[in-house]
């Protein structure tokens, strides 16, 4: 693949049609003799946001690890459209359009914006040491090409005046769109969202909220987050799947999920349910 | 952002941004061309003796920057190098050298071309970092590196152990000496330059320059490519380097077959420098643990990561027993030092430039170039400091 | 300390050999304890598991380290004291003598870095691995065969045998 295909690749991905469904089907979790998650099945519609939330400890995260393949469930499965991903190593997810950001912001704190949004891309190029050391024409090219993605995507959340300023030298609120920007340069088919708001303020909130819905408007990819922030949540999201003690207790429209009477319990009920994790 | 398709579309159009020129660039290639032309010119000028000081800082510098890139650009502990050095030193030797008889001994060797061996010799050491990949692969941090030590161990072991390939311990073997398309890097021959006669010290002294260049040439763009990314997102969070699509494995696999072929090229260094490939007697040799640890020690100094800084880490470690032994007699240190030989001292000036890097500036002699550069930069430009003055840069930056 | 071997049925023993046995038993039980009950070794395991957690818990961190590296120090003294003697290393010290630290790392890292227990664990089967290594295949190979142990027991464990994994929460 030359890097100009690869480009037209990219680009064709974000057409809506191409965006396949998500499918978590009975998953179930278990660490020494722990119950994490127990048959927990919904399903992320092509190009809808999805919010996946609970009190502090139902499950959240683990089930977003067991869908990017960081966990091995015990039972059920993960689809994109028709393949498997359960069970792949997690590499390989980057290839099928599975995007992800991080809860608390892993990037390489001393590189660049760019080259940490670069790493993005690495399931979309080629080259070994020998080729990268000797910095053949085609790498040359290839790099070139990607980093102009890279610095596109860039603009689009707003932050490409960091592209050279080290992670480390950043605001918060900006690493964590760095953080969205790597995510999305894997051009995500799904991109998965941890905690995208998490010690944000509110006006990073906002800024953070209309980047979401600028990426399934304009890009057409299906986002799936998990999320604290209900104002947050209730704003953006199509659609609400709600988890307690790794069980699903609700799934359907914000509206709808609000008023949902175990879920208030869920909420109201466990008083602790604020305590820091 | 309230009309995103508008943004999106206005972003899809914009030209790319276009390389914005630096002057400092210019200035930074001038300046490597100045020192590669007077490191060319040394021999015109300085004698034997300290060509061959000069000649085994490379071979310091060649395995520093190996190993620089295993624990400083992909995060992974090795203290192997001394082991890699060995098979590398002993690979060249087998496949250079021809079948001989030593004793009642046959020592083995396959006759290739010099050239031959040399590349077969660093494949063969890449091939010994590779096989430790399912090791390297489930380890982090000091457990990695106590089990690549293991790897010294059993080369101290092997090498003793196989004589028909390292001529044994008491002897050793000689090696093929190194040519090129007929032209030996030896004393065969008579070969004047300018009036300077070329015997084995000059004509190492270059094919060791060009190797040191090579070398650190393509560690330097592979750092920058997409090679480099991945083990820097390796070395910083695996799970996420694996998000991002890249096989944690086989980038770890990839930074120890890398750095084995390094050190094997820096052993190849060594038995062509000595004339000899001997393995060690004793736990502390030319291939035992104390050799690793020059080699970290240079990697440390320098500044993690950083491939200049290697290099000059190599300058300090391997230079200073070098110089000191050279000049030892030349100031009367012959005699009045009893058992401080130069590699005591080189010992303790090493091991207080280690200290004083971890205690003072653990980013090494990188960070601090890095800093100077820096102000340098800021004095000149005459436009405000941006914003965000990005701080000086912590160990295993990726700027090189 | 006299040449004298000590005979204890069918096992011969320099009294040297027997000092140290002793000496090490006691040195073991002393930590044993120290570690489970004292405040210091409260602060050393707590500091071990979460530096900043025992800082936030008052537990002076430089002083800590500081003591650790003390006992460290002294514990490799006194066996020193002993390697020295003519009944363990035939000839005193040597500039190799220090090779003989490194053979203390296999043991630590087969027992598991964070376990006292570990350690212990750990040097047996180091001693008994070279002991036996050199008497059954060769003296040269011993040391070679505690690494390839500590090896195996890494491929299979890869924090040691007591040791407890680090899990990374994302």
């Amino acid at each position: 693949m030359t890097a100009d295909t690869a480009r037209a690749g990219a680009d064709a991905r974000t057409d809506r049609a191409d965006v396949p469904e998500l499918r978590v089907e009975g998953v179930g979790l278990r660490f020494a003799g722990i119950t994490a998650l127990d048959d927990v099945s919904f399903t992320v519609r092509p190009g809808t946001v999805h919010a996946l939330i609970g009190p502090n400890g139902a499950g959240k995260s683990s089930c977003f690890n067991v869908i990017c393949g960081v966990y091995h469930p015990t039972a059920g499965r993960v689809r994109l459209g028709d393949t498997v991903l359960t069970g792949m190593r997690p590499h390989r997810l980057a290839r099928l359009g599975v995007g992800r950001s991080f809860q608390n912001i892993a990037l390489s704190q001393h590189s660049t914006v760019l080259d940490n949004v670069m790493l993005g891309r690495h399931s979309l190029t080629r080259g070994g040491f020998l080729s990268g050391g000797l910095r053949l024409p085609w790498v040359a090219r290839q790099e070139r090409v990607h980093a102009r993605r890279a610095a596109e995507i860039c603009e689009f959340l707003g932050i490409a005046d960091r592209l050279d300023t080290p992670v480390a030298a950043l605001p918060y609120g900006v690493a964590k769109l760095v953080d969205v920007a790597r995510a999305l340069a894997v051009e995500p088919r799904v991109l998965l969202l941890d905690e995208p708001a998490a010690g944000l303020n509110a006006v990073e909130t906002a800024v953070m909220a209309s980047t979401i819905r600028a990426l399934r408007d304009a890009l057409g990819i299906s986002v799936l987050l998990v999320e604290h922030d209900m104002g947050l949540v209730m704003g953006i999201a199509d659609r609400v799947s709600v988890l307690d003690f790794g069980r699903l207790i609700a799934d359907g429209e914000p509206a709808v999920v609000q008023r949902d009477p175990e879920v208030v319990r869920a909420y109201l009920g466990a008083g602790d349910s604020e305590e820091q994790q | 952002m309230s009309d995103v398709s508008d943004v999106s579309t206005a972003v899809r159009a914009t030209t790319p941004p276009a390389p914005r020129p630096r002057a400092g660039t210019l200035v930074r290639v001038g300046g490597w061309l100045v020192l590669l032309l007077v490191l060319s010119g040394l021999p015109f000028v300085v004698g034997p003796g300290l060509l061959s000081a000069g000649q085994y800082v490379m071979i310091g510098a060649v395995g520093a920057i190996g190993l620089t890139l295993v624990i400083g650009q992909a995060g992974q502990l090795s203290l192997a190098h001394a082991f890699f050095l060995l098979v590398g030193g002993t690979s060249y030797a087998v496949l250079a050298g021809e079948t001989e008889q030593a004793g009642s001994e046959y020592i083995v060797g396959l006759g290739l071309p010099p050239l031959l061996a040399l590349v077969g010799a660093v494949v063969i050491s890449a091939l010994a970092g590779f096989a430790f990949a399912p090791v390297a692969g489930r380890l982090t941090g000091i457990y990695l590196g106590v089990a690549s030590l293991a790897l010294v161990f059993l080369g101290f072991y092997l090498g003793q152990a196989l004589p028909m390939l390292t001529g044994g311990a008491a002897s050793g073997r000689n090696p093929e000496p190194f040519s090129l398309f007929g032209f030996a890097f030896s004393n065969e021959g008579y070969l004047a330059v300018l009036g300077v006669p070329f015997r084995a010290p000059e004509r190492l002294w270059y094919l060791f320059l060009a190797f040191t260049v090579i070398a650190f040439l393509l560690a330097r763009g592979a750092v920058r490519s997409r090679v480099g990314r991945a083990w820097r997102a390796v070395r910083d969070h695996e799970a996420a380097a694996a998000v991002m699509g890249v096989d944690v494995l086989r980038a770890k696999a990839g930074a120890f077959a890398v750095s084995a072929a390094y050190a094997g090229l820096s052993g190849v260094m060594v038995t062509l420098w000595l004339g000899l490939l001997k393995p060690d007697e004793s736990e502390f040799g030319t291939y035992g643990l104390n050799t690793s640890i020059a080699f970290l020690a240079m990697a440390i100094i320098g500044g993690l990561g950083s491939i200049p800084g290697a290099v000059v880490g190599a300058l300090i470690v391997y230079g200073t027993p070098q110089v000191l032994t050279l000049f030892a007699d030349e100031l009367g240190l012959g005699d009045t030092l009893a058992g401080f030989s130069p590699t005591v001292i080189s010992l303790y000036v090493y091991g207080i430039a280690v200290i004083a890097v971890v205690l003072f500036e653990p980013g090494g002699l990188a960070a601090i170039g890095r800093r100077i550069a820096g102000l340098s930069a800021r004095r000149t430009r005459s436009d405000p400091a941006p914003a965000t003055t990005p701080r000086p840069a912590p160990p295993g930056e990726d700027r090189s | 300390m006299g040449r004298r071997p000590i005979q204890l049925g069918a096992v011969t023993l320099f009294s040297t050999q027997l000092v140290a046995l002793v000496v090490g038993l006691v040195l073991i039980t002393a930590f044993f304890v120290a570690f489970r009950f004292t405040d210091w070794g409260i602060a050393m395991r707590a500091q071990a598991e979460n530096r900043e957690a025992a800082a936030l818990m008052g537990i002076r961190s430089s002083r800590v380290t500081a003591t650790a590296w003390l006992v460290a120090g002294a514990l490799a003294a006194v066996a020193v004291m002993f390697i020295v003697t003519q009944d363990f290393s035939g000839t005193g010290l040597s500039r190799s003598t220090h090779a003989i630290a490194f053979a203390a790392f296999p043991a630590a890292i087969i027992g598991g870095l964070d376990s006292t227990a570990g350690a212990v664990v750990g040097g047996v089967i180091v001693g008994l691995t070279q002991a036996l290594t050199e008497v059954y295949v060769s003296i040269p190979f011993a040391k070679v065969a505690v690494f390839l142990v500590m090896l195996v027991v890494l491929v299979v464990r890869p924090a040691g045998l007591f040791g407890t994994r680090e899990l990374s929460r994302v």
